[in-house]
């Protein structure tokens, strides 16, 4: 229900938009229709969730995804090196995976 | 992943004393030091790190070599392998937790090495069984009827040498329509079977051998086990249900081999065979105990105390850790010049570094300095390990932004015999409430970031804390260190000759000892500089016998991990009541300190706005040179001087009547969001967007006898405190209170 409540959501508000609100600014207070979208992908299940594996402090990110307890995290090949980047590119990941919209940068 | 980890034997250490290091290093060789931690945040935006080279006796290459850790918790009877019987019954009321984790052992005398023994087992299928072996042929039977996890069932196995028969009976406690969990089997094996063995009587787990001077435990069980009995004959179902109580008919007695009772000493580690055999035995990694039995009622007092027969279980668990029990591979000889301060031995081999962070206070009685830092380490004990970033998946909203783990984390998550923090689950789902400091604590060292504490530093706890020391150095003050573990054994004469204690970031986790030393201080001329946020929120337990561990029983609300079972309010360490300090009469953090836990979020933090309190002459000292209106805009945690977790300002939750705000943080992210300890009904608008309680007050008030306490509820707040080379009003601000609070000037309460 709130998947498609989402959906009519991303519709009906300009997604563009809100997109760019995102890629401007990915922590923080967001607006009301942002931050629904981003607490719905946030709260993948651990087995499955996006994440990063800091590789070197503050400088680099590695996208991983979790496969629950215990279990070894998968290294994906993505790497970052602006936190920023990398948020955008799990944010990216996840409007496809959850709503199948294709983002480009 | 990590191949270097390790641990003191005390984190406390006194001139004098020796300090000794375990280490689990997998490459060839290493080099060690021993180094002052002054400033551990590798964020480019923060003060270079600084980590000053101690010389030592310590300084130079070693071999490295991998030890490992066995957890698991477990019971133990050690036997004269003679003494054995060949015909055998075991018994127990069981309440399994994790049916489907395979084989796990309940009562053994079972020696996974030789494959000889008796066992009574939840077999592969999840179901009740008998394993028995002569170390050939491995016979075993089981009911074939899963039992459901979280319901007691009686639970027994016979072997008669004599004949050969072999009986399992698993009787559920309570009956379910559609659950078929109920099964008596029997059948011939062997006849005469010798399955005596080297191995140990166990409870929930088989005998593995030893390592390196440890008890090795295989099989391990999940689950409470109760009244476990042992009889040296094959008993029928008739007589097994008698011995299952605590009263036992004459004619069973004589063939009674052990009855323990697990309400017998439930604060320390033994449990007593009221057999009158005497076999009594050892819990092995700190079990929980004071756990509900399977005849607790609930109308008959809640605490263990009240009527112990109803709390005699064991809540075993198979990451349950206490002492890793490594051998030595380092120690330092405190030299009497030493000063106080907080140390670490440094580890490196082939490019990774590892750290053993260690505390050297002044001898007891003998402060070096007017001023005190309070090394929080039962919040750091609280912490240890924990695995926030894999735990659960809304960990994101509480983080507002994506999950970044840190090479430790990745570790822990796999190496779940490191032990776990009171903020986890054990492997069955139960909340974790023992900590122990006896195992590698990988996120108490400096270089280290967390999950929580936001943008640019992302710390927490320990590292975070290093912003208040290089402060201080900084500023030129002279310190001592001790640590609220030092508070609770020795109490208000630990601090009581220092003119000024500060705390950490987040002092969290307190036992009525630490509680009582530092409200001890503060009515007797103490200053007492919190300079953090919720602090003093938690009530915790020491063990009196063990030391080392610490407990907490989350008890009835408040902002937590997990809920324990009612029943199981109570300390097993203490039989003190567990749960928040607000709860525990008059004792709330504003009681202490002015102000108590109100909001966390760990996005973005924000910043204070002076409050009309600041103009008070009683507080003007606070900003004395500071025109700003607006506080702390700033900062290495979150951006901002509050933000993470904030502490409100409540006269009617017991912050003084005469305690003045000076400041009052605002305009908080919806990521900070209203405590659940503060809200009955839930309701609208509990976000810091919208809601006037998220908020950190700055509090200052003073003290009978001269003294006074400034807090600023606030965990990011030191975060601000380096930014711009420390030049910043947050720095200036919080050095005005230091230097009053270190004027023997009295302060004067005010008058009525």
């Amino acid at each position: 229900m709130a998947k498609i409540d989402l959906k009519t959501l991303i519709r009906n508000e300009d997604l563009p938009t809100l997109v760019a609100e995102f890629r401007a600014k990915p922590t923080g207070q967001h607006s009301p229709a942002l931050q629904r979208i981003v607490n719905h992908i946030r709260s993948e299940p651990m087995t499955g969730k996006l994440a990063l594996l800091c590789t070197k402090p503050h400088e680099e990110w590695r996208l991983v995804e979790m496969n629950g307890r215990g279990k070894p995290m998968t290294l994906r090949d993505e790497v970052f090196h602006d936190i920023n980047d990398a948020e955008w590119a799990i944010f990216k990941l996840r409007m496809k995976r959850h709503f199948d919209i294709d983002l480009t940068d | 992943m990590l191949k270097i980890t390790g641990y003191a034997d005390r984190v406390s250490v006194t001139p004098g004393q020796t300090v000794s290091f375990m280490i689990n290093c997998e490459y060839a060789r290493y080099s060690a030091s021993i180094v002052r931690v002054v400033q551990g945040d590798t964020a480019p935006e923060a003060p270079p790190v600084k980590l000053v080279h101690v010389p030592s006796a310590i300084d130079g290459t070693y071999e490295g070599r991998p030890q490992i850790i066995h957890a698991g918790s477990f019971g133990r009877v050690d036997l004269d392998k003679r003494l054995t019987t060949a015909s055998i019954s075991l018994q127990a009321m069981i309440m399994p937790t994790t049916t489907g984790k395979g084989r796990q052992a309940i009562l053994s005398r079972w020696d996974e090495g030789s494959g000889r023994g008796v066992a009574m087992v939840i077999a592969e299928d999840g179901s009740l069984g008998i394993e028995i072996s002569a170390g050939g042929e491995l016979h075993r039977i089981s009911t074939g009827r899963q039992m459901l996890d979280r319901h007691w069932y009686f639970a027994a196995v016979t072997y008669d040498a004599d004949t050969g028969d072999a009986s399992v009976h698993q009787i559920p406690q309570h009956d379910f329509p559609t659950i078929a969990d109920a099964g008596s089997v029997s059948a011939r094996l062997a006849a005469g079977l010798d399955w005596s063995s080297d191995a140990p009587l166990l409870f929930a787990a088989t005998y593995g051998g030893t390592d390196a001077g440890r008890m090795v435990a295989r099989a391990l069980f999940n689950g409470k086990i109760d009244r476990p009995r042992v009889s040296s004959c094959a008993l029928p179902l008739a007589d097994l249900r008698a011995l299952a109580g605590d009263v036992w008919p004459k004619h069973l007695t004589g063939t009674l081999f052990g009855a323990w009772d697990f309400s017998r000493d439930i604060p320390g580690v033994t449990f007593e065979d009221l057999s009158g055999c005497a076999r009594h035995g050892l819990v092995v990694n700190m079990p929980t105990r004071g756990v509900t039995g399977h005849n607790f009622t609930g109308e008959d007092g809640h605490c263990w105390m009240d009527k112990p027969e109803q709390w005699s279980a064991i809540h075993f668990h198979d990451d349950d850790v206490y002492d890793a029990g490594w051998e030595i591979d380092l120690a330092l000889a405190v030299p009497e010049t030493m000063k106080s301060g907080i140390y670490a031995l440094r580890i490196e081999a082939e490019g990774e570094e590892q750290f053993i962070t260690f505390v050297v206070r002044p001898a007891r009685g003998q402060a070096t300095a007017k001023l005190a830092f309070l090394f929080p380490l039962a919040t750091y004990m609280a912490y240890a390990n924990e695995h926030f970033g894999t735990n659960d998946g809304l960990v994101e909203l509480h983080l507002n932004r994506a999950l970044i783990l840190h090479p430790h984390q990745q570790f822990l998550n796999e190496h779940r015999e490191y032990g776990h923090s009171l903020y986890d689950l054990h492997s069955d789902g139960s909340g974790v409430a023992y900590s122990s400091r006896l195992r590698p604590m990988l996120n108490l060292r400096p270089k280290v970031e967390a999950n929580h504490g936001a943008a640019p530093s992302h710390l927490w706890l320990f590292n975070a804390d290093t912003h208040i020391t290089s402060w201080l150095e900084h500023c030129g003050e002279d310190y001592d260190v001790i640590t609220d573990e030092d508070l609770h054994y020795e109490g208000y004469d630990l601090v009581s000759g220092y003119r000024t204690v500060i705390t950490a970031t987040h002092p969290e986790y307190y036992s009525r000892e630490m509680y009582d030393a530092v409200q001890t201080y503060t009515h007797s001329g103490g200053r007492l500089m919190y300079l953090g946020g919720n602090g003093f929120y938690w009530r915790i337990a020491f063990n009196k016998t063990q030391p080392g561990i610490i407990e907490v029983r989350r008890a009835e609300g408040g902002s937590r991990a997990w809920e324990p079972a009612t029943g199981e309010y109570y300390h097993s360490f203490t039989g003190e009541y567990g749960g928040l300090w607000r709860r525990q009469g008059g004792r709330s953090p504003n009681h202490l300190v002015g102000i108590g836990f109100t909001a966390q979020g760990f996005d973005e933090s924000s910043y204070y706005r002076r409050a009309s309190g600041a103009d008070d002459p009683r507080a003007a000292f606070v900003f004395e040179g500071i025109d700003d209106e607006i506080i702390g805009d700033f900062g290495l945690t979150g951006g901002g001087a509050a933000g993470m977790e904030l502490d409100r300002h409540d006269v009617s939750i017991g912050s003084p009547p005469h305690s003045i705000v000076v400041a009052s943080s605002e305009k908080h992210t919806e990521a900070h969001v209203f405590v659940v300890e503060d809200m009955l009904f839930n309701h609208m608008g509990t976000t810091g967007d919208v809601c006037e309680k998220v908020r950190a007050d700055m509090v200052f008030f003073e003290t009978p006898r001269g003294g006074a306490v400034f807090s600023v509820g606030s965990i990011a707040f030191s975060g601000s405190l380096p930014w711009n080379g420390f030049d910043n009003n947050v720095s200036r601000l919080t050095h005005n209170v230091l230097k009053r609070f270190l004027d023997p000037a009295p302060f004067v309460e005010p008058a009525a």
